[in-house]
């Protein structure tokens, strides 16, 4: 008797729980109103050769975890387009959470970009021509 | 079986009953809506969410374990300690369920995010996950099957308690590693407080308790045997008085092992506070650690947390008389409550239905017949092996035997039962088949491990 109710309990506290969780999941993916990011003109096709180099220093880097691409990763921030969004310095600004784009971004998220600061010259082309290709 | 303990179900007998459950619901439920207040992070899809979310919600649900398993005697009382232990488990289970959809979901969906398990590779936040969701998994594997992996049971407490304090100290560091929901400051306090204060509880719980209960000493007086296999020990404090408790209470008793050691079992009284001077528990050789009771000396140490349960005829002042139903070594609690209303001079009518295996296990026998003569006190023993020449109630304490010996009215008394799970589920439908109402029907069961 008593072990049947506290089953019953928990599984009404598990329940709870759990539309609980799918309700605040539903509320913090209401469509918002804000604008959609404008479009900025690309100069050139970059090397397909960088650009899988750049997908090589994206992927050693667990850029999945906070970004996706084509819907591999963490689908948060969606990298889908960047390269039609942003200009290559713009997104070098991204990437290593610089100054210009600290404010809206959470510390956290600057604290994980520092990381990027650090890659050679090299890897930070390879992997700027990797985001530039990724259109719209 | 390693315990005569004595959890007790009487959850209509306080009304702080319903307060309690919204603290528990409020402790998992409040950390999760606070979530939704103030900047939220921008949407990542349903299920994403969801599946971040299950990992907050689990481990809030694992947080309330410290809180339940605390011994907070006015928390515990209007549930039953075997009640809120049951819950414990159940709870447990449920929230394991819970961590394990948001690791699954992860890994279905968001394989890249998840990432790498190696630990050389991840990030440090994701390896803890790891690590906490792996001792989650040995909790719960540990747990259910303690008796088929022949763990010995203090060792599982051990065992129990590093992987309850590794698996959440681990989760709260993922959680507050990857942060997703908690960008604010303050809920970044709000969660690192809460998971604070469950190691503060753990912290009360095996340090600070055991160290105050090192201060009070008991000394074995007594070691007297009732019958076969059942040992009555007297105690008394080494310093100052004993503590003021009521009948059909118990307390955890700690005995050749110092309080820090996890070692202790909780025991029913068996003697009456009505009679000062010493407290007894009388206990049954059943487990690891009761095997060797009678071997207990007279002049050793024990330590004594108590007293605890809501168990007893001081709860129910207007009951109308009491039947008390008692399997073995279940009758130490309800000898606790003859004796003091033997000593109270108590006009009420009382029956006393003992079921034991045969007549050689039947406790306190004389002592029994003297209180039928002081009280209002029917006596039915029940055998299960009677002798040839039984005269007596025989098989189990069932709705039949239970129907030819009480009164007509039997509707307006109140009942305790105390025995091991078996008689208890037998009383209660017994009970319930005679129409007696829930709400009169209080029990304790052994063996909550």
């Amino acid at each position: 008797m008593r072990e049947r109710w506290a089953r019953a309990l928990a599984i009404a506290t598990g329940v709870m729980v759990l539309l609980l969780s799918a309700a605040i999941a539903a509320v913090i993916n209401t469509p918002s109103d804000e604008p959609a990011a404008a479009v900025v003109a690309v100069a050139s096709e970059p090397d397909p050769l960088q650009i899988t180099k750049g997908q090589a220093v994206y992927d050693e880097n667990g850029c999945a975890r906070c970004h996706s691409v084509a819907g591999k990763g963490s689908p948060r921030s969606p990298l889908d387009g960047v390269g039609s969004r942003l200009s290559r310095a713009e997104t070098h600004d991204w990437v290593t959470g610089a100054e210009s784009v600290q404010e809206e971004l959470s510390p956290r998220a600057v604290n994980a970009k520092q990381r990027y600061t650090k890659l050679v010259e090299e890897q930070m082309a390879a992997l700027l021509d990797y985001l530039g290709s990724l259109k719209e | 079986m390693w315990n005569q303990f004595l959890g007790e179900r009487s959850i209509d007998s306080r009304g702080s009953g319903p307060a309690w459950l919204a603290v528990y619901l409020a402790l998992i439920l409040v950390p999760l809506a606070v979530l939704l207040v103030g900047e939220r992070p921008r949407g990542g899809g349903f299920l994403w969410d969801f599946a971040l979310i299950l990992g907050y919600a689990g481990l809030a649900m694992m947080g309330v374990q410290f809180a339940l398993t605390a011994r907070f005697k006015h928390a515990t009382a209007p549930f039953g300690i075997d009640l809120i232990y049951y819950f414990h488990r159940f709870l447990a289970a449920a929230a394991f369920v819970l961590l394990l959809l948001h690791v699954l979901l992860l890994l279905w969906k968001y394989p890249d995010a998840v990432g790498k398990v190696d630990p050389r590779s991840a990030p440090g936040y994701m390896t803890l996950g790891w690590i906490a969701i792996l001792a989650f998994a040995a909790i719960m594997l540990t747990s259910l099957m303690r008796k088929p992996l022949r763990i010995e049971y203090d060792r599982w407490r051990r065992l129990h308690v590093l992987l309850a304090l590794l698996a959440v100290i681990c989760a709260v560091l993922h959680v507050q590693g990857s942060g997703t929901y908690l960008e604010a400051p303050w809920k970044r306090l709000l969660w690192s407080g809460l998971a604070l204060s469950w190691l503060l509880l753990a912290v009360w719980v095996r340090l600070i308790r055991p160290a105050l209960l090192m201060r009070q000493p008991w000394r074995v007086v007594d070691v007297r045997q009732e019958c076969e296999r059942s040992w009555t020990l007297s105690l008394q404090p080494e310093h100052g008085e004993i503590f003021a408790y009521h009948p059909g209470q118990f307390a955890w008793l700690s005995l050749r092992a110092s309080p820090f050691a996890l070692r202790e079992h909780p025991f029913s009284f068996s003697s009456s506070p009505t009679r000062p001077g010493n407290i007894e528990f009388t206990i049954k050789e059943l487990g690891d650690f009761t095997r060797n009771i009678g071997q207990i000396k007279p002049g050793e140490l024990a330590y004594v947390d108590g007293p605890y349960g809501a168990f007893g005829v001081d709860r129910h002042p207007r009951a109308e008389g009491f039947v008390f139903i008692a399997g073995g070594v279940g009758i130490a609690p309800l000898m606790s409550m003859l004796r003091a209303l033997a000593d109270r001079a108590e006009q009420r009518p009382l029956w006393l239905f003992y079921g034991n295996r045969d007549w050689r296990r039947v406790a306190f026998r004389e002592e029994i017949e003297q209180l039928a003569d002081n009280l209002s006190l029917t006596v039915v023993h029940v055998l299960g092996e009677p002798p040839a020449d039984w005269q007596g109630e025989t098989g189990y304490v069932d709705a039949a035997v239970l129907r030819r010996h009480l009164p007509a009215e039997y509707g307006a008394l109140h009942y305790l039962v105390c025995g091991p799970e078996p008689m208890i589920r037998l009383a209660e439908r017994s009970l319930a088949e005679l129409g007696v109402p829930l709400k009169q029907l209080h029990s304790e069961t052994f063996d909550i491990a």
